[in-house]
């Protein structure tokens, strides 16, 4: 390129992936034997930032000796009249990409684990000055980024010096993570879709929203992001998020076109915050899954690693079965651990207000997002170990379930419908409109003949639902 | 490095399979020492099989594996409250951590494959990351496992040269039919495919080629029991150190001249 002229090394994407052995390089900045190192970004005040400003704070590269492990903090200083705090993210993951853009250098990683390092080759060519890094990072930030309109890059080699703003750093990071989790599925224009699972669940596709993490618990919105920025076309993608069709269960126009055309037709429509109706399909890796308990009508949570035997009899892996295979079943909902912390979470069936059980594992990673109120009232696997003993447990608790049970159990009584899908689970009357609502419903007892009836997209409320045997009398 | 960044057609993938206990860790070390001896290439070996043998053969105690920074990531960084972080640096990292680098030539041991749970994820960042890696490199070196799962599994690279190590035994020649037999099911491809004979005793080459032919398989050579290999083994040294002159070697480095590796 010829914007780097004056550099002695090329710069250039096609060294993005360049890795220096041991053997090969001339110094290592940060790394596995280094304890103090970062990198950050920050938006200061235009009369903040000296334009083109390169600072070094230590020794610089000429002065290390040759086959050294050295403590390296950078930090790009950034100012323009557009520019937010906010972007500073996305500032800070751009030094991975441009440093890595220098022939001879290397950089992994991120945030206060970096880790560098300069081949022998580059310092023979006279690359022995991190001026020459400096330069490169001030050009490439303004080429790809003309909102910036002032930039400055500091490097702290100084042990003391790294040390202190690392501390400082670290704060930032968790400032701006905090931020992060603040984030709200509304907040945002797009989400992202995964469909790496495919080979397994062929019609499942990932919806990945700031509030809803896709069900490995693997992969966040910012993943996303990233992912589908690199390789627009692969297995994660943007999904403009269109019309907000309904925000109580969190359905989007353009969550059901891209979920239509990346399931083939089979999914298309999609509720993200509920295990009725149309819920998300789950695929086959979810960290956990999310299942109705009729008796009580209220869910459990049951994790991938709890061997034993849920609170309604089955196991995970049994139910895993039921769950997977990215169809949409009623009352049997894979999700990721991460979900649960979200306020999104179940929305439309009430969330934390309707669950009831779960393994005391799970109860001690997400106890602190539940709502104050509730937190209590959740039995775990040392609570309770049959149904009865739960419905003792809430009761006991006083658990908001417990004020569905009434009206409930006088409406429904004669009901007895099963939904294709759901295994037989009977559900209550209100769960079961949803069911009926463009599901195909099998099994109804009916005449000696016997036969199938199919509803499609039907919407159906039942007040009474009475089935006599043919020719039965009264 | 920089001598051969960006220029792929200079690299070379060897993978080295065949059954279990036919001497496969054996004579990929042994192509390592040619290489290392008669060129001045750099290279990654590529420990692929769940066992690890090679670290012991080559006498360098190993860190962790690729599978266990797998389980680390499974375990700790999908629970991050980190936000921020991208997750794929993150193993790319760590990764880098495990690779033993010496002089000559790094070493990646791959480990067992997967527990419970999904994979799909970090699988998918891994198949790029050890890409990225192995492309830095003049020869890559992979010591397989019997099946030809791991090449499906974790690489996009096509093989150039396969060599599938057989024994006396008419199980690792059958075995090695059906890894042939095997080659267009998976997604890469493997350009050449030859069998190394070893442990084959002197006086029995003849009768042992025309038993190879029978297999529809193409002998590149032959490799003689040398008791340096099990001394060697019984002593816990590196096997690169095994003299010069011993009969294995010489008939290793005769295969990798045969198929121009020098």
């Amino acid at each position: 390129m010829s914007m780097f002229q004056d550099i002695p090394v090329d710069v250039g994407i096609a060294y993005e992936g360049e890795r220096i052995r041991r053997a090969e390089m001339y110094v290592e900045f940060g790394g596995p034997d280094i304890k103090f190192k970062f990198e950050l970004a920050r938006v200061r005040r235009p009369e903040e930032v000296k334009d083109g400003g390169i600072i070094i704070i230590g020794p610089d590269i000429k002065d290390i000796p040759e086959g050294s492990s050295v403590p390296l903090g950078m930090l790009v200083e950034v100012a323009g009249s557009q520019l937010e705090e906010e972007l500073e993210g996305i500032i800070e993951r751009h030094i991975h990409e441009f440093t890595n853009y220098v022939h001879g250098f290397m950089h992994l990683n991120q945030r206060y684990d970096i880790w560098c390092r300069l081949s022998k080759e580059a310092f023979k060519k006279g690359f022995n000055s991190l001026i020459h890094l400096g330069k490169v990072l001030i050009r490439l930030y303004k080429a790809d980024f003309p909102i910036i309109e002032k930039i400055q890059v500091t490097f702290i080699t100084d042990p003391k010096e790294v040390e202190r703003m690392y501390y400082e750093a670290l704060k930032i990071y968790e400032a701006r993570d905090a931020k992060a989790r603040g984030l709200k599925d509304e907040g945002v224009d797009e989400f992202y879709g995964c469909t790496l699972c495919q080979s397994f669940a062929p019609t499942h596709v990932c919806v990945i929203t700031p509030q809803r993490y896709s069900n490995c618990g693997a992969i966040s919105w910012f993943d996303g992001r990233a992912a589908s920025k690199v390789d627009p076309k692969g297995p994660i993608f943007r999904i403009p998020k269109g019309e907000c069709v309904d925000p109580m269960r969190g359905e989007y126009s353009g969550v059901n076109k891209v979920v239509q055309e990346k399931s083939l037709g089979a999914i298309k429509r999609v509720h993200l915050y509920t295990a009725f109706g149309y819920p998300h399909t789950s695929c086959g890796c979810f960290e956990a899954i999310v299942f109705y308990i009729p008796e009580v009508d209220g869910f459990g949570v049951v994790h991938r690693d709890f061997k034993g035997v849920a609170v309604n009899g089955l196991k995970f892996s049994t139910m895993a079965d039921t769950t997977g295979g990215g169809r949409q079943v009623d009352g049997f909902h894979g999700i990721s651990i991460e979900y649960m912390r979200s306020p999104k979470f179940l929305m439309a069936d009430g969330g934390w207000e309707r669950v009831v059980w779960t393994p005391k594992a799970v109860y001690e990673r997400v106890k602190d997002f539940i709502p104050e109120k509730f937190r209590d009232k959740v039995a775990t696997d040392e609570d309770v170990k049959t149904v009865d003993e739960l419905r003792e447990f809430l009761k006991a608790k006083g658990h908001p379930v417990v004020d569905r049970w009434k009206p409930v159990e006088a409406e429904v009584k004669p009901i007895e419908v099963k939904a294709e899908g759901a295994t037989g689970v009977a559900l209550p009357q209100q769960a079961q409109a949803a069911v009926l609502e463009g599901v195909s419903v099998s099994g109804v007892p009916t005449t000696s003949v016997g036969f199938k009836i199919t509803l499609k997209g039907a919407k159906i409320n039942i007040d009474k639902v009475i089935i006599r045997r043919s020719g039965s009398t009264s | 490095m920089g001598r051969s960044f960006g220029r792929l057609e200079d690299r070379v993938i060897i993978s080295v399979a065949g059954k279990g206990g036919t001497g496969k860790t054996t004579i990929a070390v042994l192509i390592l020492k040619t290489l290392i001896e008669e060129t001045s290439k750099t290279i990654l070996f590529v420990d692929a099989d769940p066992s690890t043998n090679a670290p012991v053969v080559l006498n360098i105690p190993i860190k962790k594996t690729v599978g266990e920074v797998v389980e680390e990531f499974r375990k700790t960084v999908l629970d991050t409250t980190e936000l921020g972080v991208d997750k794929s640096r993150i193993v790319e990292k760590w990764v880098m951590e495990v690779l033993m680098e010496s002089p000559r030539f790094d070493l990646l041991a791959m480990g067992r494959g997967e527990g419970e749970g999904c994979y799909c994820y970090v699988n998918s960042v891994l198949t790029s990351i050890l890409d990225k890696l192995a492309s830095n490199y003049d020869v890559v070196i992979m010591d397989m496992e019997a099946g030809l799962e791991h090449i499906s599994r974790r690489t996009e690279r096509d093989v150039d040269i396969m060599f599938v190590v057989t024994d006396p035994s008419r199980m690792s020649l059958e075995t090695a039919k059906r890894i042939k037999e095997l080659i267009p099911e998976v997604h890469v491809e493997i350009r050449r495919l030859y069998i190394i004979g070893n442990k084959i005793p002197h006086g029995e080459f003849e009768s042992y080629a025309s038993k190879v032919g029978e297999f529809d398989l193409q002998l590149i050579g032959i490799v003689p029991p040398d008791p340096e290999i099990l001394n060697f083994s019984v002593k816990g040294l590196s096997l690169l150190n095994i003299p010069d002159n011993s009969p294995s070697y010489e008939a290793v480095k005769n295969i990798c001249r045969k198929v121009r590796l020098i």
